[in-house]
């Protein structure tokens, strides 16, 4: 019963909960009233195990874990790549240390015009990086039936971002200059059953820092300009746009309801991917210069007190 | 008088004028002909040639670094180029291990991939109008090493299942004509790119290439049972290192000394190996690639950008 009334109120597995629960509970005040009552109780007890074995059998047990976290598998991914006058490095190769909890990724990229540009070389300029771990920790149940899993992290981000679009000049019939900055932070998570190769489905909130989202923590700031310019136009069309989404949180807190119970015999595993893409772009095309422009990107996860940390995992 | 004339000056004088009065149709002709067909009858090529340094080139360079899993890749050499030697270098290693720990598909994706490339833009001033003939030489001298193992792809119950790894290096350089006073390419009645006493014609636009690659591929895939193993190597003639690159290239229309051209060239050279597995493992994989254009003697030098 207590797991019942710690259930989170608006998921569809805890409205299952409470049916069986309603059911038990009136099982039992029948029993109390009668003897008809109570066989009759008990009969509908038994065709509701029967009809519903997957609900009758779940008995979930509490477990919870910290660091170090055994049996951990990790993975990571990191690029970067840089073009004409960019740069791009990795702040902190992307990793997580189960003994630890912790986990880091950081890179820098940035792109500038060369000053030397001659047909058609030297016009463009791009850099970008990315940087992922993905970690699957093992989750033994010890016993079937629904579950709610908790993972709290304690995380520390930062990030720069340095945008100008410049100048662009040309005299050709037709010429043009743009300019991207752009950046993508995440950290998501998942269940896998790893006996049948599949996911497990799941639904359950995302929190930080005072709201709550989707089973995803992801940020992203993007910019950028176009300046095309030719006879057909008659002059110069310009477009761009800007946009800011998320925060940089200091927890995240993930809340996974399982959509069908767990079994003691297969082999499960929380699934995080965490990390950050970046990508710088400055260029121009028809014998056109862009003067002037900027597009610069930091985010750190990984260094100067930076990283994201696994405090805990729970289930019940 | 005229006769008179005529007889004092003798035989040879008559001739002349009689050469005069048929050429004065032939003068004609000809104009008329120079208007018809200025173009053609402007084409005075005037032959040149650059060698190092290359006063007034521009250089541009690509890199890309990938390391997943139980991969590593780097940049043996950043790759450059300097103008004042005409020198380039650039080198590519690679390598990746099935990972010993995996845990459905965290761990079954692997793999190093590094390349670089060099850009190369050469002012070009032709001196007279004119249907022009561009050699661009290199000399080249390229280093590689591969090892590779295959593995094992684990039998697995689950279907359908599938295991994927390889290593390979690959490597191309290409030359062609810019004009930059209207930003287009040029076109060519006959482009070439000859290496080792063979030559190839024009295969990417916007001009030729040599492309060299190695590669060494291994396949499973299971499906209900039945598995379809695919294993591939690279033949040996695609994988023949130059020592020379030599590039010709003939414009399909005249060039104006009026207009500002570039002899555009690149190199570029990657290294890659990867195992990827779906619905099992793949045990006891491994390889490595280098690529070498960038340090122990190797390097390419641009030599010469002749034209007549």
């Amino acid at each position: 019963m207590e797991v019942i009334e710690e259930v989170y109120p608006e998921m569809e597995a805890r409205i299952m909960l409470k049916k069986g629960a309603k059911f038990v509970r009136t099982g039992r005040r029948r029993r109390d009233g009668g003897h008809i009552f109570r066989w009759a109780g008990s009969a509908v007890a038994v065709t509701m195990i029967v009809l519903f074995a997957p609900l009758g059998a779940a008995i979930a047990v509490p477990g919870n874990l910290k660091a170090p976290y055994t049996g951990t598998v990790t993975t990571s991914y990191n690029q970067f790549s840089a073009g004409g006058c960019a740069a791009a490095k990795m702040l902190k190769n992307a990793s997580f240390d189960p003994l630890t909890g912790r986990g880091y990724f950081g890179a820098h990229v940035s792109a500038k015009p060369c000053a030397q540009q001659f047909a058609g070389i030297g016009t463009t300029s791009d850099g970008s990086a990315t940087g992922v771990y993905t970690i699957a920790v093992p989750l033994a149940v010890g016993g079937n039936g629904y579950y709610h899993i908790k993972l709290v992290w304690s995380t520390n981000f930062s990030s720069n971002m340095t945008y100008n679009p410049g100048t662009c000049t040309g005299s050709a019939q037709y010429y043009g200059c743009s300019s991207y900055a752009y950046w993508n932070a995440f950290v998501s998570i998942g269940l896998f059953d790893s006996s049948n190769g599949s996911g497990v489905p799941f639904t359950g909130p995302g929190c930080w820092n005072g709201g709550c989202g989707t089973y995803q923590w992801d940020a992203y700031r993007v910019y950028s300009n176009n300046t095309d310019c030719g006879v057909s136009y008659g002059g110069c069309a310009l477009s761009g746009s800007s946009s800011t989404f998320g925060i940089l949180p200091t927890h995240l807190s993930y809340y996974l309801n399982t959509s069908w119970p767990l079994l003691t015999n297969q082999s499960y595993s929380i699934i995080v991917e965490a990390g950050v893409q970046e990508y710088a772009a400055v260029g121009a095309y028809g014998g056109a210069k862009v003067t002037g422009a900027i597009s610069a990107i930091t985010f750190n996860g990984g260094t100067l007190g930076n990283y994201q940390r696994l405090l805990y995992m729970s289930w019940r | 008088m005229v006769v008179s004339e005529k007889g004092e000056r003798g035989a040879h004088t008559e001739r002349r004028d009689r050469m005069l009065g048929a050429g004065t149709s032939a003068i004609l002709v000809v104009l008329v002909a120079m208007i018809v067909f200025a173009p053609l009858a402007v084409a005075r090529p005037v032959a040149s040639s650059l060698k190092a340094p290359f006063s007034g080139s521009v250089v541009s360079t690509y890199r890309n670094v990938v390391a997943q899993g139980c991969g590593l890749a780097y940049n043996v050499k950043n790759p450059s180029w300097n103008a004042s030697t005409g020198k380039g270098v650039l080198a590519e290693y690679a390598a990746a291990n099935s990972c010993a720990s995996q845990s459905g598909y965290v761990g079954a994706n692997t793999q190093g991939y590094s390349f670089g490339e060099y850009d190369i833009g050469i002012p070009v001033n032709v001196g007279g109008n004119g249907y022009y003939h561009f050699k661009v030489d290199w000399a080249t001298h390229f280093a590689v090493a591969k090892s590779y193992t295959a593995g094992t792809c684990v039998v697995s119950n689950s279907t359908p299942y599938y295991c994927d790894a390889f290593a390979l290096w690959y490597a191309s350089a290409g030359a062609g004509l810019y004009d930059a006073t209207n930003n287009s390419w040029l076109q060519y009645t006959t482009a070439l790119v000859c290496w080792n006493g063979g030559c190839l014609g024009l295969t990417y636009y916007p001009f030729p290439v040599w492309t060299g690659f190695n590669e060494t591929h291994n396949v499973t895939n299971c499906n209900y049972g039945t598995c379809y193993p695919q294993n591939t190597s690279t033949p040996a003639m695609y994988s023949l290192l130059p020592m020379h690159l030599d590039f010709f290239l003939n414009t399909s229309w005249p060039l104006l000394s009026s207009h500002k051209y570039a002899v555009i060239t690149y190199c570029y050279a990657e290294a890659w190996v990867s195992m990827y597995s779906y619905n099992t493992r793949i045990t006891g994989a491994s390889g490595t690639v280098n690529f070498n254009g960038g340090t122990l003697g190797n390097y390419e030098r641009l030599t010469s950008v002749t034209w007549k």
